[in-house]
């Protein structure tokens, strides 16, 4: 019988295109993970993952939904207010606030479970508990609002109410959710697309970029912490630094990131199953 | 064309025989072939596990199509080196063919592609086990999962039983054996065989069939490589077939394709067929042998022409027809087997017996020398008949075997009897 591993997918907004590469080493070795977490964009890859969709199919979902920049605008802003340029420009001063739920409908493709506990793959999401400011990790019920909860990027994306709490992006408590899912596993994976703050020609960062790195390096310490203690197997930090929270309508350079340690990640994995 | 066939048993002889019968086959090659088979096909000396020995055949004699019968050279990778070559072969890649080679790559691909088989949890330790029972239906079996002289196994009936039966494994009743335990659905229901052509992406159904693999009579004692088949399967009805395609077979044409490695070849299903409908029990990647050759005596398509379809992914479009009599074969085996016997005897009358239409008498273990017969291994013949009812197809293969002059063989004589009964009401 084949190892069992467990796969955390974590939160990095636009840089978690660069999950897909490396969930289609899975299907190329032919072996899945018996459970798998995920954080804001990881629980939005990982919910069609999850569900039964090859990495192959949602590589092929995202170009589709993201490749063309107006069909892009087309399908986000379709039924939200505020225009796509709201969202590729975004800065804290002029914040839009885009419906989770709504983003969800576009971002997953057909075929995706209605509920968590039907998804083929053990699956948790990770959010955040605003007013009561701890983890909520979602193991059942309606799987497109607990991945609305878990992007509800602050400022960005509306969060949800689940339950009469007000529940925002995981990535707040638990970047890299890898402690749901390394008991009772032989492998552990943490897939981590925090990305942080990259120095441009010497200019200082303006103060969205300041707000936005401070939280990755914040990130950062939380993730290092859980390493240190859950200490994963693989461990992979695709090279996503250049690419800030919103670029999704650079989902094609993206992907290649993902695509750049694809290779390598596939060595590591096929050598931890054979020993 | 020219066509090299691989292999030496009853479903060879039955396909070089459903192949001869194509206007495409020009001269037909095999190797290792066996007394029947050299009848009617060119006899070849070759290594097959010398791959490149096979590539070097097939270019010199113009060969354009490989068809390869047993699953052997199909795991080792014969498939692959051909390819590789650019020689045409039917028959599935090394990494695709491991849909037989590893029980544990198939039950991976069945959790991720919601395939129905009987799921299963292995555990190292009591409590994970009993924690597992406690969510399980009964009557579920449980397993030491290693060697356990065949006592390792357990069909519990009552939760309790089960219970007792993981304590015990864990307690030591079966020594290091019990160091594991395997906690499997009890797949309840009448096993059949489902076939289907594939070239990668597409996939068309063929036929159905049972066998009786236990050497005893009622289905009993050691199991055997099979004692006897028919086809089709009265338990695959239209619906149950139709279900076994979208359920099972096309979730894993997409799996191999997924994966990397589209399966090009013929998909034999192994289905217990449950109240909830077809769940897998095993996959194997060649024609089954004896039910290849009752599916062979059905068969009203040019053979040729859909292997050739498959090998080169161009199946969409096609679909198999079948007569609608049914086909039984009846193994004749060498006195001793599945266990030791005696090699030599020979077998005489077999003219005579086979004379007849819808009759054919497939070799398996034979050698024919100096115009004699000689059984060489243990299956040694597919007496195989065509009917309009099981009864009668069974009658016919019988009359047959009862021609047969070969005190040194046995048969089952009970093959078809489930579908018999079934008759009657």
């Amino acid at each position: 019988m084949s190892k069992k591993i467990g796969l955390a997918l974590g939160g990095g907004a636009a840089r978690g295109i660069a999950h897909i590469p490396l969930l289609e080493v899975f299907d190329e070795l032919g072996v899945w993970p018996s459970k798998m977490a995920g954080t804001s964009i990881g629980a939005l890859v990982g919910a069609s993952y999850a569900s039964g969709l090859s990495g192959a199919e949602i590589r092929e979902h995202t170009i589709s939904v993201l490749g063309n920049r107006m069909d892009a605008a087309r399908h986000l802003f379709k039924h939200s207010e505020g225009s796509i340029f709201d969202l590729v420009n975004f800065s804290f001063r002029k914040p839009t606030q885009v419906d989770g739920l709504h983003l969800t409908k576009i971002a997953l493709p057909d075929g995706v479970v209605e509920n968590i506990e039907d998804t083929r793959i053990d699956f948790s999401v990770t959010a955040t508990d605003f007013y009561n400011r701890n983890e909520v990790t979602i193991r059942t019920g309606p799987l497109r609002q607990a991945v609305a909860a878990s992007i509800a990027i602050p400022g960005v994306i509306q969060a949800p109410n689940i339950n009469g709490r007000l529940v925002i992006d995981g990535a707040m408590v638990n970047p890299v959710p890898m402690d749901h899912v390394c008991d009772d596993v032989d492998i552990l994976v943490a897939i981590d697309v925090t990305g942080g703050p990259v120095q441009k020609d010497g200019l200082r960062p303006g103060y969205t970029d300041l707000a936005l790195g401070v939280t990755q390096i914040m990130q950062h310490s939380i993730t290092r912490l859980h390493c240190d203690k859950y200490k994963p197997d693989i461990y992979l930090a695709p090279p996503v630094n250049p690419f800030r929270a919103y670029d999704f309508l650079k989902a094609d350079e993206i992907l290649s990131a993902g695509d750049e340690v694809k290779d390598s990640f596939k060595r590591d994995l096929a050598r931890l199953l054979e020993v | 064309m020219n066509i090299l066939l691989i292999g030496s048993g009853g479903r060879e002889h039955a396909l070089a025989w459903k192949m001869k019968q194509s206007p495409l086959c020009t001269r037909l090659f095999c190797a290792p072939g066996n007394g029947g088979i050299n009848q009617i096909a060119e006899h070849v000396t070759l290594d097959v596990d010398d791959h490149q020995a096979v590539v070097a055949f097939a270019k010199d004699n113009d060969v354009g199509l490989v068809v390869v019968g047993p699953e052997g050279p199909l795991v080792a990778g014969l498939a692959d080196d051909l390819i590789a070559a650019g020689v045409r072969v039917f028959g599935p890649q090394a990494k695709a063919a491991q849909l037989e080679g590893s029980k544990g790559f198939t039950k991976d691909i069945c959790a991720r592609y919601n395939i129905p088989t009987a799921s299963y949890g292995r555990f190292d330790n009591e409590a994970a086990a009993l924690a597992y029972l406690a969510q399980q239906d009964m009557p579920i079996v449980v397993k030491a999962d290693g060697l356990a002289a065949g006592k390792g196994v357990i069909v519990a009936a009552t939760r309790q039983e089960a219970e007792t039966a993981v304590k015990d494994i864990f307690g030591g009743l079966f020594g290091a054996a019990g160091a594991e335990v395997v906690i499997e659905d009890c797949l309840i229901g009448e096993e059949a065989s489902f076939f289907a052509l594939c070239d990668g992406e597409t996939a068309v159904p063929l036929a159905t069939a049972q066998d009786h693999k236990q050497v005893g009579e009622g289905d009993t004692g050691p199991n055997t490589g099979g004692m006897g088949a028919y086809s089709p399967a009265p338990v695959m009805d239209d619906e149950i077939c139709r279900r076994t395609m979208d359920e099972i077979i096309l979730p894993t044409v997409k799996a191999m394709k997924d994966i990397g490695a589209p399966f090009k070849g013929v998909f034999f299903a192994g289905l217990m067929i449950t109240d909830k409908g077809p769940e897998l029990i095993e996959y194997n990647v060649r024609f089954g042998d004896p039910e290849c050759q009752v599916l062979m005596m059905r068969m009203e398509d040019d053979l040729v022409e859909l292997l050739v379809a498959a090998a080169d992914g161009k199946l969409a479009g096609y679909q198999t027809n079948w007569r609608n009599d049914v086909a039984l074969t009846v193994v004749m085996a060498a006195k001793g087997y599945p266990g030791d016997y005696a090699k030599g005897s020979e077998i005489a009358n077999l003219a005579e017996a086979g004379a007849g239409d819808g009759l054919e008498i497939f070799h398996a273990g034979t050698r024919v020398e100096g115009g004699k017969t000689i059984a060489t291994g243990g299956r040694v013949l597919n007496v195989t008949a065509l009917g309009e009812s099981v009864s009668q197809a069974r009658d016919a293969a019988y009359g047959a075997v009862e021609k047969i002059d070969w005190p040194g063989g046995f048969y089952r004589s009970d093959i078809g009897w489930r579908a018999v009964e079934r008759e009657k009401v």
